[in-house]
């Protein structure tokens, strides 16, 4: 019987080692596992985007915006469906579990990043609490914080990235946590037309907060690859208001041709961020 | 807002006045295939394959589209506005500092 075995092995290693030499390493599992999942969610989004497409050109939904008939417009909407976020997510977070660590984390990302469904981000949620506080990595998912704190609600989001700060022991999850923190307070700071002074006074200080927030997450992301969006708040306060110089916008026009907005110093410019989606 | 632009871009085109653009569709192909038929004549900067999450936007804390800038001749901002403020307010602006430039460059 062992001589079999080994017979057997010696003549399978003797077929598959040539097989294989000169091939690239194959890839791991979970690698694999992650590449499908992508693939066949933006296979999913291409669909549905097409799909879309197709409708907003058609006689029927053209008519009905026509008309004004936004009940009509909308069931017609209805009809294109979404892919199933939810269904994807499940499946994220099977795949982070099975694979422990930062390979888990990926899926975990992924799945905030783009599946938009609520369920899946409190689950999400729960899993940073357990699993990922510590992790270098927590802020590739922190990155898309609003996706998290939109599901877990106000009080329970914050007390997400109060944990967070205190005990990540890295600077860029810290910084997301206090970027969504001033996000978050920000949004709250909305003030009414017809305020009364203590309003006003309470706007303010929360204004105050959020900007002592972000002055501070800009701070520990500078240096990192996200310095550029963290930093952001800030640098629209103290670079992008009315009556200041424009800081200067260096990139490539569509064509790939670089070009400054500087070169056009000396002219009135209109500066208009848009797409066609 | 392209119609407005575009009649913009038609009546200023002998003046010292430049629209530029920050384009943040995802694919480039998206801005290709609409940008003739929508009579898009101006410059852009493309944003990136990340569109509205690129780089310049950004830095630039864009929150919402359109957003737009007015700089005047000095470089100085001098408008910015969160969606489309309308075609007159638009007009009145860029033509006021038209004249503040004329002004300028009298004296």
């Amino acid at each position: 019987m062992n001589v079999t075995r080994s017979v057997l092995a010696s003549w399978l290693l003797a077929v598959v080692i040539p097989a294989q030499a000169g091939q690239a390493p194959k890839p791991a599992p979970d690698q694999v596992e992650y590449d499908k999942l992508v693939a066949e969610w933006t296979a999913a989004m291409k669909t549905y985007t097409e799909a879309n497409k197709q409708l907003m050109a058609s006689e029927e939904y053209k008519k009905a915006r026509a008309e004004k008939d936004t009940a009509k417009a909308r069931e017609l909407m209805a009809s294109v469906s979404r892919p199933d976020g939810k269904a994807f997510g499940t499946r994220a977070l099977e795949l982070a579990d099975k694979n422990a660590g930062d390979d888990g984390l990926r899926f975990l990302v992924y799945a905030a990043a783009n599946f938009n469904d609520k369920d899946t981000s409190k689950a999400i949620a729960e899993r940073v609490l357990k699993n990922y506080l510590k992790s270098p990595k927590l802020g590739d998912l922190l990155e898309h914080g609003m996706a998290l704190s939109r599901a877990l609600g106000a009080e329970e989001g914050d007390a997400l990235l109060e944990r967070v700060k205190a005990e990540s022991p890295h600077a860029l999850p810290k910084a997301w946590a206090m970027y969504w923190q001033g996000q978050s307070i920000q949004q709250g700071a909305r003030l009414k037309k017809d305020a009364t002074a203590e309003e006003k006074a309470e706007n303010e200080a929360k204004v105050a907060k959020a900007d002592a927030l972000f002055a501070a997450a800009g701070t520990l992301a500078q240096g990192t690859e996200h310095a550029d969006r963290i930093g952001a708040p800030q640098f629209e306060k103290e670079r992008l208001q009315v009556g200041m110089e424009v800081p200067d916008i260096v990139g490539e026009d569509v064509d790939g041709v670089p070009f400054k907005l500087s070169d056009y110093r000396g002219k009135v410019v209109m500066i208009d961020y848009w797409g066609f989606w | 807002m392209f119609p407005h632009e575009r009649s913009l871009v038609e009546r200023l085109k002998d003046k010292p006045f430049s629209l530029i653009g920050v384009n943040s569709d995802k694919e480039k192909d998206t801005y290709f295939s609409q940008v003739k038929e929508n009579g898009i004549s101006w410059r852009s900067f493309w944003n990136g394959p990340k569109g509205t999450g690129g780089p310049i936007s950004a830095k630039w804390n864009v929150r919402g589209w359109p957003t737009l800038y007015v700089i005047d001749h000095k470089g100085v901002i001098r408008h910015k506005w969160l969606g489309n403020p309308g075609d007159e307010t638009l007009d009145a602006a860029i033509d006021a500092l038209l004249a503040e430039m004329q002004q300028d460059t009298k004296k």
